[in-house]
């Protein structure tokens, strides 16, 4: 039989057998049979809807809106937010700041991150422990971790400041986070405590299965450690840096809380990111619609950052 | 094709269960009241929680479930909860009162004014009822009003041979004398953190100075010499104390001083139990005193009180509310936090003053507990200033403490600031309508 007419003979015996469902069983069994599989994709197309879709929806619909946190109807203002928006200082200020914010943890994390998972991947004894943790500022709620760092910088009473002074180093407690020039280095350091085990145990893992047989060739064409570390280690663990480059970038760029907690986005909007910003909109002025609309641009902005990521890997040979 | 039979019924089986289900605990319902307070000392949430316990025994059909917030985050978690449809039904103590008139305005509260004649209005202190007066409706119920005061430490005033302070000019040069940054004491205890406390302290001084955020006709008045004046103070007073202010809200500034750190501080009432459970060494060693003043005596006059958010379950409400307005539930919430609150119930009064701490420490208490007459609401700041309906977006936008921390932390010149300031109250209050 030719492929034409065993399709042709597929078909009408699936046409055969619903009119046998139909005449066994009825309309609903030969309903049942027919589209079980869309009835039982349902729940997760509408759980997708529901969680992803319409909260995207529902923000970028509010944020054409003049909204009052006590005026849920609003007044249609069209583009007059993002208009607002754009030609506002505070909006470009909390930009520049949540792009080296999330610029600094990142780069600070992968760099130091891969140093230590290159050190946990040499021999040594009591390494299983020492990984273990590694780990732990991750495991840490980050309520937790930033009540630990608030007590560590406090002017007052922080064992920073004690051991500073103590040892001559400075002459007058450091009031870490209430000072403009301090503070935002203070915040960037605990992203990169809190978020630091991530990068380590991806680059771990990547790691751990580079062929040795790479390295033993290198050494026999005479390459030093560095050019093994360069031409093969970072080369092999290339791809897994630009997967949490980006991850990490989507995730600190819209870090809230470590920064929120910590400085509440001062002093003088030092530390004033993008989400704390949407947040004061939201909730300190009660303007919804601006708070959208700022927090419509975040999400474009990681759209494009995404598109350069998603461009690069198509350009890479495999 | 019978997997797919199977999974078919499982799925259905599923739905009945759920929808079966349902009925039997729709039948047993409760109504449950959201309880939300900024009041978290650990013993006042004891209070609450016998509280509770206590409504329960005579109300079995109302399950009350608390929810803290801090005093900084809690107008912002009723605005998350009313952007949700689902506002707590009570809120005890915010003090919000710009924010309350404009819930008042747009038909979210429940009139309280019923219960209070229940209750008995002859027996409330009238000018407290009267400040939660909005829109025609008993916004809410006061059960406690307070003042700061400015807490000293005896031992170093009578070391350095100084008189507790009574003016800004004492004021300023007891902080600088008792200033030690080697032995970890400053004088003062100025916040200057983007909070609520800086808002508070700032308008006192600018109070103080004579001056006003509004006139009264309403207009921002920010940029004028009293204005100008008060910042000036407040900056030399931030010099004299401790290097971190610019993150100080409340906690911080009563932990300043029962942890030694502060000579001084502003704060209200809340210190006494701060001092008994942290630092009872020091109450020996501390007195109060009306906060000094420059033109004028003045001091920023709020309250504690109970707002009923509309809602199926307001009637529910209602009768917690009224649960927790008898005079022994009043003075149970002012227990763990004597002279912290004053209760705007007359028959609760004589209760509070045979409380032993009040017994005990009269140099604290009296001035906390004796009523005053230079007490100011932000939202009037002066028998002649109408209510102030546009109070409400001035405060949102922290312009205050904003202020405050462009003179203190970057070095801003006060006239510029003030200027500033000026502005953007200017701009958030301009589209703003009674």
């Amino acid at each position: 039989m030719a492929p034409n007419e065993a399709e042709a003979a597929l078909a009408r015996e699936g046409g055969a057998s619903w009119r046998a469902a139909r005449r066994a069983g009825g309309l609903l069994a030969a309903l049942r049979d027919q589209h079980l599989g869309v009835i039982l994709l349902l729940p997760s197309a509408l759980t997708f809807l529901v969680l992803l879709v319409f909260p995207l929806g529902y923000g970028i619909w509010t944020s054409f809106f003049q909204r009052h946190v006590l005026d849920p109807e609003g007044v249609w203002v069209g583009l007059g937010n993002y208009v607002w928006l754009f030609g506002n200082r505070e909006f470009w200020h909390s930009l520049t700041i949540s792009t080296f914010w999330a610029g600094a943890t990142v780069g600070l994390q992968i760099v130091l991150g891969t140093a230590v998972a290159l050190l946990l991947h040499q021999p040594f004894k009591g390494r299983s422990l020492v990984r273990g943790l590694v780990l732990f500022p991750y495991m840490m709620p980050v309520v937790s971790v930033v009540l630990v760092w608030m007590l560590l910088y406090n002017a007052l009473y922080g064992v920073i400041n004690y051991l500073l002074v103590a040892s001559g180093i400075v002459g007058a407690p450091i009031a870490w986070l209430s000072d403009p020039d301090s503070a935002f280095w203070g915040v960037v350091f605990v992203g990169v405590w809190k978020y630091l085990p991530f990068v380590v145990v991806i680059v771990l893992a990547r790691l751990q299965v580079i062929p040795q047989d790479l390295y033993e060739a290198a050494r026999i064409d005479g390459a030093g450690a560095v050019a093994r570390f360069l031409d093969i280690t970072l080369h092999q663990i290339k791809d897994v840096l630009l997967v949490v480059a980006l991850l990490r970038t989507i995730f600190m760029f819209n870090n809230f809380e470590i920064v929120f907690l910590l400085t509440g986005g001062g002093p003088l909007r030092a530390t004033m990111t993008l989400p704390i910003l949407v947040y004061e909109q939201a909730f300190g002025t009660y303007e919804l619609g601006r708070g959208s609309a700022i927090a419509v641009v975040m999400f474009f902005l990681l759209i494009a950052v995404m598109s350069v990521y998603f461009a690069f890997l198509r350009k890479e040979p495999d | 094709m019978k997997r797919r039979e199977l999974l078919a019924a499982g799925l259905l089986g599923g739905f009945g269960l759920a929808a079966g289900g349902a009925r039997p605990a729709r039948a047993q319902a409760q109504a449950t009241i959201r309880f939300l307070t900024p009041e978290t000392d650990p013993s006042q949430v004891r209070v609450w929680q016998e509280l509770i316990q206590g409504f329960a025994g005579v109300n079995r059909t109302v399950t009350i479930r608390p929810e803290y917030a801090s005093w900084d985050d809690l107008v912002r978690k009723i605005s998350a909860d009313l952007i949700a449809g689902a506002p707590p039904e009570i809120v005890a103590g915010s003090s919000r009162t710009g924010f309350m008139a404009s819930a008042a305005r747009r038909n979210l509260l429940v009139d309280l004014a019923p219960l209070v004649d229940e209750l008995g209005r002859d027996d409330f202190h009238k000018p407290s009822l009267e400040a939660w007066h909005y829109n025609g409706i008993q916004a809410a119920i006061p059960y406690g009003m307070q003042w700061p005061v400015l807490w000293c430490r005896t031992d170093l005033f009578q070391e350095a041979g100084l008189a507790l302070p009574t003016t800004w000019d004492e004021y300023r040069a007891a902080a600088e004398r008792l200033t030690n940054p080697s032995r970890g004491i400053y004088g003062a205890c100025f916040p200057a953190g983007r909070t609520w406390n800086t808002e508070i302290q700032s308008s006192i001084t600018i109070w103080a100075a004579g001056g006003h955020i509004f006139d009264e006709r309403l207009n921002v008045s920010l940029d004028t010499p009293e204005v100008r004046r008060a910042m000036t103070y407040y900056a030399e007073m931030c010099r004299f104390s401790p290097p971190d202010i610019g993150q100080y809200g409340f906690r911080e500034a009563s932990a300043a001083y029962t942890s030694g750190k502060s000579a001084t501080t502003f704060y209200w009432g809340r210190v006494l139990s701060h001092l008994y459970q942290q630092a009872p060494d020091l109450l020996q060693k501390t007195k109060t005193v009306h906060i000094p003043h420059g033109g004028k005596r003045a001091t920023s006059l709020g309250w504690d009180e109970f707002v009923v958010y509309r809602g199926r379950n307001s009637r529910a409400a209602l009768e917690y509310v009224k649960y927790l307005m008898q005079p022994r539930q009043v003075y149970m919430m002012m227990e763990p936090v004597i002279a912290h609150v004053v209760p705007t119930r007359n028959s609760v009064l004589p209760m509070l003053r045979q409380h032993e701490w009040v017994q005990k420490n009269p140099d604290i208490v009296t001035t906390l507990i004796e009523p005053i007459d230079f007490g100011i609401s932000a939202t009037k700041e002066s028998p002649n200033h109408p209510f102030n309906y546009k109070w409400d977006a001035f405060q949102a936008r922290n312009i205050l403490p904003d202020m405050v921390q462009r003179i203190v932390l970057g070095r801003e010149p006060v006239a510029l600031a003030v200027e500033k300031a000026h502005k953007e109250a200017v701009e958030a209050t301009r589209d703003i309508r009674q």
